[in-house]
């Protein structure tokens, strides 16, 4: 059971080689893939959602399904050839010689059972050991997990649990038996900034006792910080490997280029994240379907003088002292919202930034009008906004607009893209289709889709796709305020640097001002004028975002700082 | 690396031969209040069900009133039956017709609490006692059915999620059948081949096992192709989610994937379906009990609607009723017990 000392520190823990997965008759979805990890070593394996990380890692599982061909040169688990084993010999690897770690274990765990009986169950399996002495050692597991209070969290089912508590019972149940390696697929993709940071401290600290760690992961500014060595996967094949500071810094593939370059963290507000040539003016509505196709188009943006215009026009949108509480489910008032103001000027953005459960989302939904505040007030361009009537508040609802996370919760599944940009364009009322079909081409347009999507449905749409009819919508009614609350934390890093930098040419063109809502830092920095940071519903600090960032004084935004990866070293 | 609690793979491992001594697994303190919780949660459901009984015997109580004709008349024998005004006005004395309805809702209401449900105007017996007689024939058809139907239902959809596609296809297809069968037509396709066929099952329901297999097996057809349809959308819902994953990546055979997690999370809606079965099987019960000539609470309910019997329509109401808040609330306790989700709430 102790892999690392066994093995030598030389012999790899896993060999790859020439590996191939297909599913079915289709094209191999896993393309000729060999790597190695070391003992005590911690490989990422990067790259956009599809490109094959995660179906190499499954392989090594023999999880990657019952249709998929698998075919290699090498596939050794320490030596011993892991190609044509049998059901049996297979259960026998899984959690004893190779744990795996999964996003979000929420859904990883039974959210029926309490987690303390799904660790025992790696112990049922693989150790003849009695009932209450497999209770004993999950306590163990627990605590050497970092877990607080053992005792009562192992009764508890993973939705009692904080998403980091929760993330730390997954692992336990995946190093139940100490195995030599450890497959983290996108171990903290769902987690707030400062827990990421915790997580990652104990997966780093696992690597130091004698792991080898396969980390499977899109956010390269993780994979900064915990990886050795880093291969970057492109339609199946590793296109790029070798040191974590040769591939980001200096990479070699034009695909891990535009991968580093997506990373917003760290880079100046205007700067492009993508290299997707911007999208042509409305006006040339049907000369833009192939835009996105092109790349490779001037990528340079002149410095903008924007902050100091806005600073000029009187505020678009303002919040005065918002406080809303809410009754909790044993009956006691919480306060959501505290006390929060905020101005927002034409062509600015407001970045909020919050772990989740800060009260974020809550002060949108004030803002928007679709929560009257306990007390405080919201003003839209000078005017009362909130608390009014709702009858009072709709002639002027189109002046305000929403952009959500995921917005294929956000459309209704039946209707065409076209349908729900129509209804969007005519207000709820029916509009002729013939009368608004121009616009709904030159609305498309704007966000940089051709006119053949307004048939297509949004389950058929990529994720980057449905973001853009989500802010086409958004721009239907022509806003001047949109409010966008993490827009992009369900995307890959590529897709999200065309979403941001879709918006940032959208607020140029039209002068739109984004109260804009995000959980990561890096995101923040980079499209925010003025940040306000929010923790337990007040905002404890708020300023220009250069500013903020450089000097923070609130011990929160110092420890979000802090607990921020980054791309540089 | 330091703030975290650091993984002390030492004492981890030291442990897996014979782990050191942890603290007991004692009742923490959240247990009280658990158990305070499923006080308050069993107290509200029987207050609520006593709130149901009452409202469906004022219901019918009123229901009652408005039947057109005069109650002492069918008494007796009905509006045809030529009685003199002297043995009207004698009838309703006895049965307390001739008092305001007032009156007669709470004589009503206070019989019900003590258990008395009148005399049957057809039969001439106590209601209850009637009922009493025929109440475990049906509850035996109805649990039986309701225990096949969820065999059948499982073995379906277990068996349908572990093929390939064409065992898939098959076995919805066999659902939607099942679930679209009209009860009485089952029964007779079912005499005709069991009985009158092959002669194996006889083709009236006698007293013993064989009489029951094929009023058993009728109700139950329709019915486990609902369940079995909720079942596998389910089954297919469970076997996809990232928990499957974790386990089989801890080494969980195919076989202990389902048994440990997945046939849990595919029995929580059919079993929140199973309060509302039991209804659909006892108004199937009055098809089948004819059909089969079996005695029975349908059979009853049939001929005393038939004669206008009115003690006795009210009583069979009251009865199922009772039968049916008593269902859905084992029903709600047995959620409860596989998702302890629903607890929290």
């Amino acid at each position: 059971m102790s892999g690392a000392a066994a093995a030598g520190g030389t012999e790899p823990v896993l060999r790859i080689s020439g590996l191939r997965v297909a599913f079915g008759s289709g094209t191999p979805v896993v393309d000729g893939v060999s790597l190695s990890i070391a003992p005590g070593e911690c490989l990422a394996l990067v790259g956009e959602s599809g490109s094959g990380k995660s179906v190499t890692a499954r392989t090594v599982l023999g999880l990657a399904g019952e249709r998929a061909t698998v075919t290699a040169d090498a596939l050794e688990l320490r030596g011993r050839s892991l190609l044509g084993l049998s059901d049996r010999a297979w259960r026998g690897i899984r959690g004893r010689e190779v744990g795996l770690i999964l996003q979000d274990a929420l859904a990883s765990l039974d959210p029926l059972r309490p987690v303390g009986r799904e660790i025992a169950d790696a112990l049922r399996l693989h150790t003849p050991l009695p009932p209450r002495q497999r209770g004993d050692w999950v306590l163990d597991l627990l605590r050497s997990v970092g877990m607080p209070e053992p005792e009562l969290r192992a009764r508890q089912r993973s939705g009692e649990l904080s998403g980091g508590l929760r993330q730390r019972a997954l692992i336990a149940s995946a190093i139940a038996l100490d195995p030599p390696l450890l497959i983290a697929d996108e171990p903290t993709t769902a987690l707030d900034t400062t827990v990421q940071a915790r997580i990652l401290d104990l997966l780093g600290e696992l690597r130091a006792a004698g792991t080898a760690i396969l980390l499977i992961s899109h956010d390269l500014a993780v994979v900064r910080g915990i990886a050795d060595r880093v291969a970057v996967m492109a339609e199946g094949r590793i296109v790029e490997t070798g040191s974590v500071a040769d591939v980001l810094e200096r990479p070699r593939e034009e695909y891990t280029r535009r991968l580093v370059r997506a990373v917003p963290a760290g880079k100046p507000r205007g700067e492009r994240l993508s290299a997707d040539a911007r999208p042509s003016d409305a006006t040339d509505a049907r000369g833009a379907s192939g835009a996105l196709d092109t790349p490779g188009a001037s990528v340079a943006v002149s410095a903008r003088a924007r902050p100091a215009e806005a600073a000029a026009s009187a505020p678009l949108l303002t919040g005065h002292g918002l406080t809303r509480a809410f009754r909790g489910p044993d009956g006691s008032r919480r306060l959501a919202v505290q006390d929060a103001s905020f101005e927002l000027r034409a062509g600015e953005t407001l970045g909020l930034v919050g772990e989740s459960g800060s009260g974020k989302t809550t002060l949108a939904r004030l803002a928007l009008g679709l929560l009257e505040p306990d007390t405080g007030t919201v003003e839209l361009d000078g005017r009362p906004w909130s608390p009014l009537p709702e009858r009072e508040r709709r002639t002027r609802r189109s002046l305000v607009g929403a952009v959500y996370q995921d917005p294929l919760a956000s459309f209704d599944p039946r209707l065409s893209v076209g349908r729900i940009l129509a209804d969007a364009l005519s207000g709820g009322r029916h509009a002729r289709p013939a009368r608004v079909s121009d616009e709904l081409v030159s609305l498309l347009a704007s966000v940089g889709l051709p006119p053949s999507v307004l048939a297509r449905r949004p389950l058929h749409l990529s994720g980057g796709q449905r973001q853009r009819v989500a802010i086409a919508r958004a721009l239907a009614p022509r806003p001047r305020v949109l409010i966008c609350d993490e827009p992009v934390s369900a995307l890959d890093v590529s897709v999200q640097a065309q979403v941001l930098d879709l918006l940032d040419d959208l607020q140029e063109r039209l002068g739109l001002a984004y109260l804009f809502i995000s959980h990561d830092l890096g995101v923040i920095g980079h499209v925010s004028d003025q940040v306000a940071v929010m923790s337990e519903g007040r905002i404890v600090e708020t300023g220009p975002t250069a500013d903020v960032l450089a000097a923070p004084r609130h011990p929160f935004t110092r420890a979000l700082l802090a607990a921020a990866p980054t791309l540089s070293a | 690396m330091s703030g975290v609690g650091a993984p002390d793979r030492g004492s981890a491992a030291a442990a897996a031969p014979g782990p050191a001594p942890a603290g007991g697994r004692g009742r923490g303190p959240g247990d009280a209040g658990r158990i305070g919780a499923a006080a308050r949660w069993w107290a509200s459901r029987v207050a609520g069900a006593a709130f149901v009984l009452w409202a469906v015997a004022t219901l019918t109580f009123f229901a009652i009133r408005l039947i057109p004709g005069d109650p002492a008349e069918a008494i007796l024998g009905g509006p045809g039956s030529q009685a003199s005004d002297e043995a009207l006005a004698a009838v309703r004395a006895e049965y307390g017709l001739d008092q305001p309805i007032a009156v007669q809702y709470v004589r009503q209401l206070g019989r019900l609490a003590v258990g008395d449900l009148g005399t049957s105007y057809s039969l001439r017996e106590d209601v209850a006692a009637l009922l009493g007689a025929q109440l475990p024939g049906t509850l035996l058809l109805a649990v039986l059915a309701l225990a096949v139907a969820w065999l059948l239902a499982l073995a379906l959809a277990t068996w349908s999620t572990r093929g390939g596609r064409v065992s898939a296809a098959v076995g919805s297809g066999l659902e939607v059948i099942a679930a679209a069968l009209p009860h009485f037509w089952i029964a007779i396709v079912l005499i005709l081949v069991f009985s009158t066929g092959l002669g194996w099952f006889p083709p009236i329901s006698t007293p013993g096992v064989a009489g029951l297999v094929l009023p058993v097996v009728t109700l139950a057809i329709p019915l486990a192709g609902f369940l079995g349809q909720v079942m596998r959308e389910s089954l297919l819902d469970a076997l996809e989610a990232p928990f499957t994953v974790s386990a089989r990546a801890r080494g969980e055979s195919e076989a202990g994937v389902r048994q440990v997690h997945v046939l849990r999370h595919a029995a929580l809606p059919a079993v929140s379906l199973s309060g509302w079965a039991f209804g659909f099987l006892v108004s199937g019960a009055v098809v089948v009990e004819t059909i089969f000539a079996r005695p029975g609470l349908g059979r009853t309910l049939l001929n005393a609607v038939t004669l206008r019997d009115i003690p006795l329509v009210l009583g069979v109401v009251l009865v199922v009723a009772a039968a049916y808040i008593v269902v859905t609330l084992l029903t709600d306790a047995a959620q409860r017990l596989l998702d302890p989700r629903t607890r929290a709430a």
